[in-house]
């Protein structure tokens, strides 16, 4: 005897209704897992540069600054200078191959470039929590013609005051799809009830509480929610994997800078199941300030 | 929550309106007597279904007071009606079963409302289905059953959890009269057995071969009244 079919006191939910509720659900999850992953990532990129230019200056030696000394060797001078200040950990001048190498990109390859007069760069790695102080430096290095420090503050700020701007944004369409999908739930519950209208009265009329015929609300949402979710997330891994692959991404650098494997997965699952649990709470107000306008 | 058997339903100057429109009953007095046994008669729209509706506290009276196993519903605060409701066992006159559950899942119902366990259910339901001669049909669809099998399903799932009240809202008005006179009988030994019973029909043949006391609603007003002294006993 099917005895635990009767636990559905309501029939089960099913149909084109059910189904389009199930892929609002899973678009849902898809978007908020994107956002998610775009808040996470814009913040964790945010955190690295900020860190990773935090102890690195550069002194940029122009190179028409002098006639009577090339730049090479005034960015030896202001490595010199520099050396003995309280705060500077180092300050290696760079060779004419390694500037050569970061201008490429601008300036190409040719063998004109040879012919071309390069700045002089000074590579300075500063004690984090101790810095020197910027315009004291730059009395110092007044000695030394064309002489320019950048401790990259200037850029550093733009970018992650950028990146923050988006990890807000990407936070804030997170909590919009979320407040989409509940009151979806919403809508579908009372739908339900109406739907259900003669069962709910049949159940209350024979004796059941509130509570009881709540939960098959309950449960019906929880179901409809567990099927979108998982499909949003199984979505959301194959959007993310198809971007990575087709824009060519560093998948192995960036996955470590959004923290362990464990918590990657932990959260990608959290939004479902938290999709889950507030749809179940979603369909149970819903239908509990239904039932309580019975007698 | 302990019922007191020896109070079963009573109403004093009951009146009844839905929303804005006329009293559709008036000034009811009504004391059904523990194992009593009445027919509520009464023309369309006399307000047969209203005085059911209440007496099920499928909802409360605008006026007037009604005391069910003791408890003044006036007082009663809402989360205990549940479990008072769960005392009484109604029958609908279009049987009211739900369709997306077996003959045995319908039937069950009111004991899984009251958390009966498992393996007391079955055996209930199972002797249940074979006293109101359906022990055949428990995985069946109930839309696959006759109008007679349908309205004994409908009784088995009221009575099953052992109410104090059974109240039957034109029971016969959908079957034949072999199975009409099938359904008093079962009535009849509810009756035997201590259950108070109140039956609304329009059948007066019904009425003749099963005499007990008859209580006569003519536009909202109770005319012929019971009192616990006539209505009891077994006839």
């Amino acid at each position: 005897m099917k005895t635990r079919e009767a636990e559905a006191a309501l029939p089960r939910a099913a149909g084109a209704g059910t189904a389009l509720l199930v892929s609002i659900i899973a678009l849902m999850t898809w978007l908020a897992l994107l956002a998610l992953g775009a808040s996470v990532a814009l913040g964790a990129i945010a955190r690295e540069r900020q860190a990773g230019l935090a102890g690195r200056w550069t002194v940029e030696i122009a190179a028409e600054a002098s006639r009577n000394k090339p730049s090479e060797l005034r960015a030896r001078d202001a490595a010199q200078i520099l050396r003995g200040v309280p705060g500077i950990v180092r300050a290696e001048p760079l060779g004419r191959d390694e500037i050569r190498r970061l201008l490429s990109p601008w300036l190409g390859n040719d063998a004109v470039v040879d012919e071309l007069p390069l700045p002089g760069l000074v590579d300075v790695v500063v004690d984090p929590h101790k810095p020197p102080d910027v315009a004291e430096l730059r009395k110092r290095l007044a000695e030394v013609p064309g002489a320019v420090i950048d401790d990259h503050r200037g850029w550093v700020v733009e970018i992650v005051r950028l990146a923050r701007a988006a990890e807000a944004v990407a936070i804030a369409v997170f909590v919009m799809v979320g407040a989409i999908a509940l009151l979806a739930i919403v809508a579908a519950a009372r739908a339900r009830l109406a739907i259900h209208a003669h069962e709910v009265e049949l159940l209350h009329v024979i004796g059941a509480a509130d509570r009881w015929i709540a939960r098959q609300f309950q449960v019906s949402a929880l179901a409809v929610a567990l099927r979108g979710g998982l499909s949003g997330l199984i979505l959301a891994a194959t959007t993310i994997g198809l971007t990575a692959w087709g824009f060519q991404l560093p998948v192995d650098r960036l996955l470590p800078l959004l923290g362990p494997a464990w918590s990657i997965v932990a959260v990608a699952l959290a939004v479902p199941a938290a999709a889950a649990f507030a749809a179940t709470l979603a369909a149970r107000w819903a239908s509990m300030r239904a039932l309580r306008r019975l007698p | 929550m302990v019922y007191d058997p020896s109070h079963m339903i009573r109403f004093e100057e009951v009146g009844f309106r839905y929303g804005p429109g006329p009293e559709v009953l008036r000034d009811v007095d009504l004391d059904l007597a523990p194992g009593s046994f009445h027919w509520l008669v009464g023309a369309s729209g006399a307000g047969k279904s209203t005085l059911l509706k209440l007496l099920h506290l499928a909802d409360r009276p605008t006026r007037g007071r009604v005391e069910a196993f003791g408890e003044d519903l006036s007082v009663l605060k809402r989360r205990h009606l549940p479990k008072l409701r769960r005392q009484i066992g109604m029958v609908f006159q279009d049987f009211r079963l739900l369709d997306h559950l077996s003959v045995f899942d319908n039937v069950a119902l009111p004991l899984r409302l009251a958390r009966t366990r498992d393996s007391s259910l079955r055996k209930d339901v199972g002797e249940m289905l074979d006293w109101v001669g359906l022990d055949g049909v428990a995985n069946a669809d109930p839309r696959t059953l006759s109008g007679g099998q349908q309205q004994r399903v409908a009784i088995a799932r009221a009575v099953v959890a052992r109410p104090l009240l059974l109240l039957a809202d034109e029971p016969t008005g959908s079957v034949d009269e072999a199975t009409g006179t099938r359904i008093l009988r079962l009535f009849q030994e509810l009756h035997r057995m201590g259950t108070t019973v109140l039956v609304a029909t329009h059948n007066e043949l019904l009425i003749e071969r099963f005499p007990h006391p008859v209580l006569r609603l003519a536009e909202g007003r109770l005319t012929i009244r019971a009192t616990p002294a006539d209505a009891g006993g077994v006839s």
